[in-house]
């Protein structure tokens, strides 16, 4: 029964693993060769098709983060602990990618390397909560408390993150809105390569949630095998 | 009501014993008066850009002298393993929360006390006509403040480097709370009109009810003994 599920999902993986795989190797043509050179921005606006997909995937890591975390501190099941853990890492990744390559994108745009405006403050503040999740889960083995404290942390960083932008956005705003109600200034062929990116960034979001939490339930099996060697 | 008193009764234990001991309010105190300083020896130069640095000043020293009462007030729980005792009482673990909460923010009261007119003056900042809306403000951002930070250093204690831990854990995320604080007092010293600044409040105040509620919410999980 249990092996027969492990095959399951494993073929599901497999897929997913697949048609991400193909999704970036079209995203990749469509984004370089497709697509038109941008005529004020040159070819540093093809930032833009990785910048906004890391972006939306690094909300999809904090999101499951804190879904997991939600359900560990209500169910207590180490099973959601480690999809928590998974969110918050992989989430924090792509914040990553995504306060890198928005400065490089910011210089050429704007004249500056950073400005405090409603969603590049929100990105900082929101890998600076999540930092500390990962700082606090990483002091060693984490025990009971420390989980059911990072599993609180996640979920307070969520739902603070609207409020950062909004208390920001009155504060000031420059952030261009390419992606607006009535379509924003793209031409079609962009369109193509930024959805195609989109979806190749959420199949690599999911594989990376996955395996890590695949990986943290695994190391957590593990330190229960040894405590209960050691204590025979 | 079930809620309510078993809070009441435990603000009431942690003022006592600050009112026997006064060991808080004198750390804090003079932690207070030393970042004030600090930040005006660092920040001033003339009269007529203080009122634009002043509320910055303000709202760091208020973070500070914040996290360090919370802190402390914790620690004294965690010694004799106090915390135990409370746990095991038969209260909701809300009114833990609540109570420590409580106390606190009234605590933080007394050393805004000494720091906000210390700020006022160091900065050469005349609040004649503006120390209610100063006062609401001071207020609703306190009250935010003290929520968030204490629900996290309740679970925190028990963590390995506390300290440093929650200093880092909470100030993210009272971002929102210090900026709508910090902007709002800021256009209040520029002479803003009360409009103008109610926009900001009802931002904190919105930040405030977020965070109790949640508080209240999750402090039945986090506070569960381990």
């Amino acid at each position: 029964m249990n092996g027969a599920r492990q095959s399951g999902s494993s073929t599901l993986w497999g897929l997913i693993l697949l048609s991400t795989l193909v999704l970036f190797g079209a995203t990749l043509y469509t984004v370089f060769v497709v697509a038109p050179v941008e005529m004020q921005m040159g070819i540093v606006q093809k930032i833009f098709y990785f910048h906004v997909p890391s972006a939306y995937a690094m909300y999809i890591g904090f999101g499951v983060s804190a879904l997991g975390s939600m359900v560990y501190l209500i169910k207590r099941d180490p099973k959601w602990d480690a999809l928590g853990v998974a969110g918050a890492e992989v989430g924090t990744l792509f914040c990553l990618i995504v306060l890198l390559t928005g400065p490089l994108w910011a210089r050429k745009a704007w004249g500056v390397w950073w400005t405090w405006d409603p969603r590049l403050t929100t990105t900082l503040l929101a890998g600076m909560i999540f930092a500390a999740y990962l700082a606090l889960r990483s002091m060693g083995n984490a025990g009971e408390v420390e989980k059911r404290f990072a599993a609180g942390l996640a979920i307070f960083g969520l739902v603070d993150l609207p409020l950062i932008h909004y208390s920001v956005q009155r504060w000031r705003g420059v952030h261009p809105t390419v992606i607006t109600g009535k379509g924003g200034g793209l031409e079609s062929e962009m369109y193509w390569a930024l959805g195609l990116s989109f979806l190749a960034f959420t199949g690599l979001a999911v594989l990376l949630i996955w395996a890590r939490a695949a990986i943290e339930r695994q190391r957590d099996e593990t330190a229960r095998l040894r405590f209960e060697l050691i204590h025979r | 009501m079930k809620t309510l008193r078993p809070a009441w009764l435990v603000a009431l234990k942690d003022l006592r014993l600050e009112l026997r001991t006064k060991e808080i309010l004198t750390s804090t105190g003079l932690f207070a008066v030393l970042v004030v300083t600090l930040g005006s020896l660092a920040f001033y130069t003339d009269p007529v850009s203080a009122p634009n640095i002043a509320p910055g000043v303000l709202w760091i020293s208020i973070l500070f002298c914040g996290i360090l009462l919370i802190g402390r007030s914790w620690s004294l729980e965690r010694e004799n393993d106090a915390i135990f005792g409370m746990l095991l009482a038969p209260i909701p673990r809300a009114s833990i929360y609540i109570g420590k909460s409580l106390s606190a923010l009234v605590l933080l009261f007394v050393v805004e006390l000494l720091l906000v007119p210390l700020c006022l003056v160091f900065f050469q900042i005349d609040p004649n006509d503006k120390l209610l809306p100063l006062i609401a403000l001071v207020f609703l951002g306190s009250v935010g403040f003290v929520a968030t930070a204490t629900l996290f250093s309740a679970v925190g204690i028990r963590t390995r480097a506390r300290d440093l831990m929650l200093s880092v854990l909470v100030f993210p995320l009272v971002a929102p709370a210090l900026l709508a604080a910090a902007v709002a007092t800021r256009e209040l010293f520029a002479g803003a009109s009360l409009p103008e600044v109610l926009g900001w409040m009802r931002i904190l105040a919105a930040f405030d009810l977020l965070f109790i509620g949640f508080g209240l919410w999750v402090s039945r999980y986090l506070l569960a003994e381990a």
